[in-house]
């Protein structure tokens, strides 16, 4: 042991410096080691630190030193010559006196850093696995639309929204005419490959706000606010325009629509009036659109 | 004077001090209105001071907090917005440290007519460099290291682990409390304050500004050089630039007394009418 400088044989460097600049008025041996710094070299304790530390010890480190007199545990990076970049762990307090000053404890943490790296890139895979979870769980594997159970949550949000702010709004139940006969016929492959298709033109065809999801077999459904500027009939009947349009594998298809219009209808009423127009509609002879306010009826 | 008490709560507004002159007060990155408490002493007796907690800082409602809205400086500005119209306020001198200088600004570039004038202190429009003539002090793998050391710091969270492994949602996750902790890393607000902070560039605002604005530039700041100050004062028309004879990115709570020295002088010369330019 040395008599003379007992601190020198601490295994963390321990600093001393002034508050406002935090000028270094003592530091031990071991922190000039672990510094890889010459005592004449080094004035400021924060000139050995990486810039995203300098960061963290101008928005953390100094107002909790000010506010609270103290910080403990906080993981900072030093910069060094040779060893690159060595990780510590930092604790502080500030001693008022006649100068105020701070005292510093900085101890090298590279066990805890990779330790610490484990759970941050465990925590990001897992933040990573429930967004993809989330996806798959809201969305209809076939045509890549959203499913029923996310329709439904995102229907109702949109009609409590529409509501608030005193807009009409539409419910369009789409259903593939004789879409049995396209499966028995063409086979089980062409008839997803119809429901696919079906999809994208219905994609193309919406707008961007438009809650669209496949939510059964061949039925699928949308749900808009309506805008002055876009009458729910005509974009219902664009709908039935764009499907006649295209042949999908060879085969001509159309589609059944009813289509319910309300200002005061909850989500299961609207569900309700507009799969009872799309009943009215097929037994109309399919291939057409039928279309009420179910506000007055 | 019709209140709006959800903003009020969801901001966590305290109202201090008197005085006609309304002085708001936003916080930056990193802590919570408790930073202003060595500057309001000197200010209280000539002003009425509002201060604030952005949503996901401090005692503010963290259910009010959306990871979108809060990903860049507007979100933040909409805060302030919305101070300001819940309680009516009207000639608002508005006193923002570092970030929030900027994102004073863009507030009142939003609502000129209730702004009376900008303090800004040690504020920079733009952290990153972006080589040969502006060098906001940072590369982007500097900040990118910042994110990561946020990740391995623990102050101010409040379980983050926990719920995510037992599968709680975002949602649910974000209606608990924020602990009492002056400063907080944790990884949903924190972290993204630190990316809408630290990566953003909002220089092409300064040109726009409109009202009065002192510069309050510390001598030695490791997030703001004198290069920054200089840059500030040469493109933010109306703006009156102080280069304090202190160290550190904190004048607001190392220098509390110039800080008030410097904000009362610059209000008798606003108020004189005298051309600060």
């Amino acid at each position: 042991m040395t008599a003379e400088f007992p601190l020198d044989n601490f295994p963390s460097g321990l600093v001393v410096t002034t508050v406002e600049d935090r000028q270094i008025l003592f530091a031990n041996q071991y922190f000039y080691k672990v510094s890889q710094q010459e005592p004449q070299s080094v004035e400021r304790i924060g000139l050995i630190f990486t810039a995203a530390s300098k960061i963290v010890i101008e928005s953390f480190v100094m107002p909790m030193l000010l506010h609270q007199g103290h910080c403990e545990e906080i993981q900072l990076t030093l910069e060094t010559k040779s060893a690159g970049r060595v990780p510590v762990l930092v604790n502080a307090r500030v001693a008022k006196g006649d100068k105020a000053v701070i005292y510093w404890v900085i101890s090298t943490a590279q066990q805890r850093d990779a330790l610490y790296q484990e759970l941050v890139n465990l925590r990001n895979d897992l933040e990573q696995r429930a967004e993809k979870l989330e996806v798959l769980s809201q969305t209809d594997e076939l045509t890549g639309l959203m499913n029923r159970r996310a329709f439904v949550a995102r229907a109702t949000a949109m009609i409590k929204q529409a509501l608030r702010s005193k807009m009409s709004y539409s419910f369009f139940m789409l259903d593939i005419d004789h879409f049995k006969q396209i499966n028995d016929q063409h086979g089980h492959d062409v008839g997803d490959e119809v429901l696919q298709e079906m999809g994208k033109i219905l994609a193309k065809n919406s707008r961007e706000n438009d809650v669209l999801a496949r939510i059964g077999g061949e039925e699928f459904a949308i749900v808009t606010i309506n805008q002055a500027s876009d009458s729910p009939v005509k974009f219902a009947e664009k709908l039935l325009a764009a499907i006649r349009a295209e042949k999908i594998h060879g085969v001509d298809i159309t589609l059944s629509l009813g289509l319910a219009i309300s200002a005061k209808a909850s989500f299961e009423q609207l569900y309700k009036g507009a799969d009872i127009l799309l009943y009215e509609a097929k037994n109309q002879g399919r291939n057409q659109l039928v279309c009420r306010d179910i506000d007055q009826s | 004077m019709p209140v709006n008490d959800d903003v009020i709560s969801r901001n966590n507004v305290k109202i201090i001090g008197s005085g006609q002159q309304v002085m708001l007060m936003a916080h930056g990155f990193g802590c919570n209105q408790l930073m202003w408490r060595f500057l309001t002493p000197e200010l209280s007796s000539q002003y009425k001071i509002v201060l604030f907690d952005y949503v996901g800082s401090g005692a503010s409602n963290l259910a009010a907090y959306s990871r979108q809205k809060y990903s860049d400086l507007e979100g933040y500005a909409q805060d302030i917005i919305d101070i300001c119209i819940a309680l009516d306020l009207q000639n608002v001198v508005v006193v923002g440290h570092s970030v929030s200088s900027i994102i004073s600004l863009i507030a009142a570039q939003q609502i000129p007519e209730r702004i009376h004038s900008l303090v800004m202190v040690c504020p920079s429009p733009c952290f990153l460099n972006d080589p040969p003539h502006y060098m906001g002090g940072f590369n982007r793998e500097d900040l990118n290291e910042l994110i990561d050391l946020m990740d391995k710091n623990y102050i101010g969270w409040a379980q983050y682990l926990a719920p995510l492994v037992t599968g709680t949602t975002e949602k649910n996750l974000v209606t608990a409390e924020l602990t009492d902790s002056f400063c907080s890393t944790n990884p949903i607000t924190a972290k993204n304050f630190a990316k809408a902070t630290f990566f953003s560039d909002y220089r092409s605002l300064l040109p726009l500004n409109s009202h009065p604005v002192l510069l309050l530039q510390s001598e030695t700041d490791a997030l703001a050089s004198l290069f920054i100050g200089d840059y500030m004062h040469k493109n933010t028309p109306k703006s009156c630039l102080q280069v304090v004879p202190a160290k550190g990115h904190c004048l607001h709570m190392t220098h509390p007394e110039k800080v008030a020295r410097h904000i009362h002088d610059f209000m008798q010369s606003v108020q004189a009418g005298e051309s600060i330019l």
